[in-house]
């Protein structure tokens, strides 16, 4: 799929349409083949009725128009709810459990994890990702970037 | 899990006054795939609103919309609204809120079809919605009001034993003024006769040692004493507390054991009584001989010197704040150390679990690599922990000791100026000692006493749950073997439906075949028949009585099943079989075996029905120990079989020999088999297709269903034309 064959736009549900080569679907799915590796590109576009048939894979979402980009891009967040965090504001633990003071690129939030060691999986020497009492998951991309404070604050996870 | 919450009151002019708030909860994610940290939905008699900001909510009145749907994403879901066959959004939520909004999307349907039924949800909240602090499985917040709830489960848990407890806390107290008095003597023996020797106080010399000897002995005696006493008390609860769990855990509803994690139950019954029992005997067992000493000792040193008293007691805050310092540091740092240990063992689990794939793929380098990275973060963090440990830990000792110098120095002075004696000063820093040394463990007295009652709790917890299924059924008789199931409608949460208005009557002696694709709930329909969960409408009868009528050991006791996997329990092939009849006979036993084709087998090992099985026994093969699930369902001589896939897992030859043993079974007994291969289901009465749609499909005869070309023709054509495949690959 690319900017030539297929039209995303946003149906007033708030979900996506898309003319694909001249076939209108009204709602469709669209899946990251690689949430985490590749968040962006292999996004597998289904149907959202029956067995969720795929229709398309956008191989990379840079080779959809602009405008139908951030559609898809504002959908996929409502879709995959995994924060990524920038900032870490603060870390307090008490009683086996550390509560978080974050800045993601949702916004602020707080969350709780366990402080033991299931509460983090490391996708690898940088990259991790703390999942809370409730499941929900944070990431953090890169922990080099990170203050040196921020990392005093989470120094008990790593 | 809480679906009725408060609307802020800056929303609340929006609601009428002729209308009430069925359900009203938060969400926190923003059309915009922003974090919202004042939406909330209020879902009323009549409407739907949407709340977000200081602008007029969006409102959804029922006449205006099809229906609502509950939609679970990643990480998150959405409450949409259907209008006109389309799906319009109102709003996200993350985890937190998923499960909230499943059951009140589920009440939402029920008040649009102009019904009142409210919907209630049994899950428990992950965090105390007064004070955001985790409740870590149990249903109240020791932060907010639960402590007193807490403190109410410790009485009603010691009450048994309070007689005990008061003994033991009167030798406690024994032990501290047994070691209080032994420095009064000592004192007496410096001052009146060191200090003034005479050849003639040889004897006092004699006495004195007799009378330390006699102290410190009956010190010791009464110490091990206590300790045993303590022991023996700690280990009494945590026995009465874990048996008390396990048959609640026994009695209680699947569904109340499925909602918890896997090992949490396991740590109920174990880890939780025995944090109990540990407490008991640390925290509990020194709790007045600590107490009392530092009372005592501080008392006794205003009486000695009260102005080097008050100092030293001066010093015990700095002591207290020194040592909580230290203790948090060595918190932190033990476990991260505890973490990265983990790791490593679960690291090191793997690859061993793995082996061969890593050496089939000739990895053992990179693994090698993986393992060495992993060893040396943990071995780092331990060097660091323990130099930190090496190097702090003179340091504590020292303030410790900077307090006994600064009281040797004036105590010295006031020796010298004649305010006090030599003995007294001796006594005087001895009970200092006494007064810092319990500083480290009061330190840590509030972190153990939190951590117990939080396992009260967790064990209360279960305690306290009411039983769902136990709460009615008395009827306990002999069933004959009919079945009906009206409208039944059950899912396991309230987010997805399994099955839908199921109707199915069963005669006597009939076979049922139940087919579908996996996941249509074949298998729920028998979890339902054996009553592991109630369903959520409609009813199953069993000849025109309601399941849930019935008592449920007489109940399961008629009930023979054999699924795909069989559980053997540890013990011999004996024992296994007349598990369900512990009272079965040796010629009942072989008979059993020899209508399920085990007897054969079972007579040429070595030691026949004793062959151990199970855990560190003989390993028998899928098809042995099918035989044995299947002899032992005979030796039950159940009215109703279930047969959950008691085939699929096995090679051609068994699965001949399990079959042949299958149908001398079923003869006579009604029987719900489900099973992949739809072959093996060639003797059903009727076959029952469960469709995507959580309804039955079709029902019929194999040949009346081949002729409908319907769902069922469409499996069979598929598995043949698989089966054509794989011949022809062959």
């Amino acid at each position: 799929m690319n900017d030539k064959n297929a039209h995303f736009s946003l149906n007033e549900g708030g979900f996506i349409s898309l003319d694909f080569n001249g076939t209108k679907y009204d709602r469709v799915l669209i899946f990251r083949a690689f949430p985490f590796s590749e968040a962006n590109k292999f996004l597998s576009v289904r149907e959202s009725i029956g067995r969720n048939a795929e229709i398309g894979i956008i191989k990379d979402l840079d080779d959809i128009a602009q405008n139908e980009r951030e559609i898809i891009l504002r959908d996929l967040k409502l879709r995959y709810f995994l924060p990524k965090i920038k900032n870490i504001r603060g870390v307090k633990s008490e009683h086996g459990h550390s509560t978080f003071l974050v800045t993601t690129d949702y916004g602020s939030m707080r969350f709780i994890v366990r402080s033991s060691g299931d509460a983090v999986t490391t996708l690898s020497d940088s990259r991790l990702i703390f999942t809370d009492i409730d499941g929900n998951r944070f990431e953090i991309e890169d922990i080099n970037k990170l203050s040196a404070v921020e990392i005093k604050r989470i120094n008990l996870f790593l | 899990m809480k679906l009725l919450f408060e609307l802020p009151e800056g929303y609340k002019k929006h609601i009428g006054s002729d209308e009430q708030i069925k359900y009203c909860a938060p969400f926190d994610i923003g059309a915009d795939g922003k974090a919202v940290y004042d939406g909330f939905i209020a879902v009323t008699e009549r409407r739907i609103i949407v709340f977000e900001g200081d602008g007029q909510p969006t409102v959804y009145p029922f006449d205006k919309i099809d229906g609502v749907k509950y939609q679970s994403f990643i990480g998150c879901g959405a409450f949409s609204i259907i209008k006109d066959g389309k799906y319009i959004r109102i709003a996200s939520f993350s985890m937190r809120h998923t499960l909230r909004f499943s059951y009140i999307v589920k009440g939402t349907k029920v008040l649009l079809r102009g019904e009142s039924e409210p919907v209630t949800s049994h899950e428990k909240e992950t965090t105390c919605l007064k004070c955001g602090s985790p409740l870590r499985g149990s249903s109240t917040c020791t932060k907010c009001d639960g402590k007193n709830i807490s403190l109410r489960r410790f009485k009603q848990l010691c009450a048994p034993y309070i007689w005990r407890l008061i003994f033991i806390s009167f030798v406690m107290v024994l032990v501290s003024a047994c070691s209080l008095y032994t420095q009064s003597v000592q004192q007496q023996f410096i001052d009146n006769t060191l200090r003034n020797p005479s050849p003639d106080k040889m004897n006092k010399v004699v006495i004195f040692v007799i009378t330390m000897l006699l102290l410190t002995l009956s010190n010791v005696a009464v110490t091990i004493y206590k300790n045993v006493l303590c022991v023996k008390l700690g280990t009494k609860i945590s026995m009465d507390l874990r048996s008390r769990v396990f048959n609640k855990i026994q009695q209680l509803s699947m569904t109340f054991i499925n909602q918890k994690r896997p090992g949490e139950l396991m740590n109920r019954v174990t880890g939780d009584t025995s944090y109990i029992r540990e407490f008991m005997e640390h925290a509990f067992g020194n709790l007045f001989s600590n107490l009392f000493s530092m009372i005592g000792a501080g008392a006794l040193m205003l009486i000695i010197n009260w102005k080097l008293a008050l100092l030293s007691i001066a010093f015990v805050p700095v002591c207290l704040i020194v040592t909580k310092a230290f203790n948090k540091k060595m918190h932190s740092i033990f476990r991260s150390q505890a973490n990265k240990n983990d790791n490593l063992k679960s690291g090191l689990n793997d690859i061993l679990n793995g082996i061969k794939v890593v050496k089939n793929y000739g990895r053992e380098e990179e693994e090698s690599e993986k393992f060495k990275k992993m060893s040396k973060a943990f071995a780092d963090i331990q060097y660091k922990n323990e130099t930190f440990w090496a190097i702090l830990f003179p340091f504590l000792t020292l303030t410790m000791g900077l307090g006994l110098n600064f009281i040797t120095y004036f105590g010295g002075l006031s020796v010298l100026g004649k305010t006090m004696t030599a003995g007294q000063l001796m006594q005087f820093t001895a009970y200092a000692t006494m007064l810092y040394s319990p500083l480290n463990w009061m330190i840590s007295l509030p972190r153990m006493i939190m951590r117990m009652l939080i396992s009260i709790d967790r064990v209360f917890d279960i305690l306290d749950e009411e039983s769902e299924l136990d709460s009615i059924g008395k009827v306990k008789k002999e069933i004959n073997g009919n079945i009906e199931f009206k409208n039944v409608t059950f899912g396991y949460n309230a987010c997805d439906i399994v099955l839908e208005d199921i109707n199915l009557s069963v005669k006597k002696g009939e076979m049922i075949g139940l087919v579908g694709a996996s996941g249509v709930g074949k298998s729920t329909m028998i979890n339902l028949l054996m009553r592991l969960y109630d369903v959520n409408d409609g009813q199953i009868l069993i000849d025109g009585v309601d399941i849930r009528e019935f008592d449920s050991h007489s109940l399961h006791s008629q009930i023979g099943v054999v699924l795909q996997e069989t559980f053997l329990f540890a013990g011999s092939i004996m024992n296994n079989i007349r598990y369900a009849k512990p009272d079965a006979s040796y010629e009942e036993i072989v008979r059993a075996a020899k209508i399920a084709n085990a007897h054969d087998f079972i007579c040429r090992l070595d030691d026949g029905y004793d062959t151990f099985i199970g855990s560190n026994g003989l390993t028998l093969s899928g098809g042995e120990r099918q035989r044995i699930a299947i002899a032992r369902a005979v030796l039950a001589n159940p009215k109703i079989l279930i047969l959950d896939e008691a085939t699929s897992s096995l090679d051609s030859e068994s699965e001949y020999m399990v079959q042949e043993a299958i149908e001398r079974l079923t003869s006579e007994r009604t029987t719900f088999a489900i099973a992949h291969r739809l072959s093996t289901l060639r003797h059903a009465d009727r076959l029952v297709v469960i469709g995507r749609n959580h309804h039955i499909e079709e029902v019929g005869t194999h040949d009346e269903l081949m002729a409908k070309k319907g769902t069922y023709y469409g499996l069979v054509t598929a598995q043949k034309s698989l089966f054509k495949v794989r011949t022809e690959t062959e």
